[in-house]
């Protein structure tokens, strides 16, 4: 199967935001995606962007059942580790379930490694749900170690009346 | 008495320095392989990768070993596709004598201020599972444990195995 994977543009916010609710679907918590394309658009270009993403798309004679040809998306961001330096973070990688088997998740893996390295990042790092077998296997495939079960580490947040109230507390 | 302040190029020793006591108490000291000169270059040049606010108090109040930096937190800005923009807490860290004082809840309380003010859904970070005395800090203060709650592992692809990837 012929594909590209290119830098992601704002006419393709539409596409990322369907993928985005159809990898929520999968991970089981469509209810929480809140945001849309015209927070995508407004947060992912100019000069103080907040993410970046790959898109993978097939040519019109590959399109999907429902006559998509962008079938599939990465989207990352740069962090910072106080030990090591600069960091790339992948929050999504995701490819409709029928173009999976194709190489497609490994190219835009690939392209955002290739990213990372260009800017000097010392790794890569990701989340997975613990239940998620296929991606763990992919991704330990990789050389990926799992740093919760490593060195204990969990994800915490603060968020909506939680966070108000730590903003408001008298110190 | 204290101030908490955005850090200036200055700070980068004081930073280090305060990175590498936080790395001891995490039990990996050798790990912190940063330098000052990479601290300066990826915070204060032009597309800084981190932020940072620094602790100080007056001359009068500094450490037994003559420091008047005596706290800080380095945070960035990350992406939640189903929420937006997110700050993340990457280092927080008072040394162990200026502790008890309200520094560190003061922190805390400037860095969620700065993330309602610039939009952001929510503040993340993460915490080592063995450190109860941190866990309960957050957790007084409304934090929640997603790994525990939802099941998210942090996974990473190191230097090696990167260019592996990148070079197919």
């Amino acid at each position: 199967m012929k594909f590209t994977i290119r830098e992601g543009k704002p006419e393709d916010c539409k596409d990322i935001e369907r993928m985005i609710m159809e990898l929520a679907v999968y991970e089981k918590m469509p209810d929480q995606v809140k945001i849309s394309h015209k927070e995508l658009e407004r947060d992912g270009f100019g000069p103080n962007a907040y993410y970046k993403f790959l898109v993978a798309e097939v040519p019109e004679e590959q399109k999907s059942k429902d006559g998509y040809t962008k079938v599939g998306y990465a989207l990352f961001f740069y962090t910072y580790s106080t030990w090591k330096g600069r960091v790339v973070y992948m929050e999504d990688l995701y490819v409709m379930p029928e173009y999976r088997g194709k190489g497609i998740g490994k190219a835009l893996m690939a392209n955002v490694a290739k990213v990372g390295k260009e800017k000097e990042c010392v790794r890569l790092q990701l989340s997975v749900l613990d239940w998620n077998k296929p991606s763990l296997e992919f991704y330990l495939a990789k050389g990926a170690e799992d740093l919760t079960a490593k060195e204990g580490w969990h994800h915490i947040r603060f968020h909506g009346e939680a966070l108000n109230n730590l903003a408001q507390e008298a110190p | 008495m204290f101030l908490l302040r955005k850090a200036e190029p200055k700070d980068v020793s004081d930073i280090l320095r305060l990175i590498k006591e936080l790395a001891k108490f995490e039990e990996m000291e050798e790990q912190v392989v940063l330098t000052e000169k990479e601290l300066l270059e990826d915070g204060f040049g032009d597309h800084p990768f981190y932020h940072c606010v620094v602790a100080e108090v007056p001359k009068e109040s500094q450490s037994i070993e003559g420091y008047t930096v005596i706290g800080f937190a380095m945070y960035y800005f990350t992406y939640d596709p189903w929420i937006g923009k997110l700050l993340y807490l990457e280092d927080f860290y008072v040394m162990k004598e200026f502790r008890g004082y309200g520094i560190g809840s003061e922190i805390l309380r400037t860095l969620s201020e700065t993330a309602v003010k610039t939009r952001c859904s929510g503040m993340h970070f993460i915490v080592a599972e063995w450190n109860t005395t941190s866990i309960e800090f957050y957790k007084r203060r409304g934090a929640s444990d997603l790994s525990r709650e939802e099941g998210w592992r942090l996974y990473e692809i190191d230097k090696i195995n990167l260019l592996k990837m990148s070079s197919k």
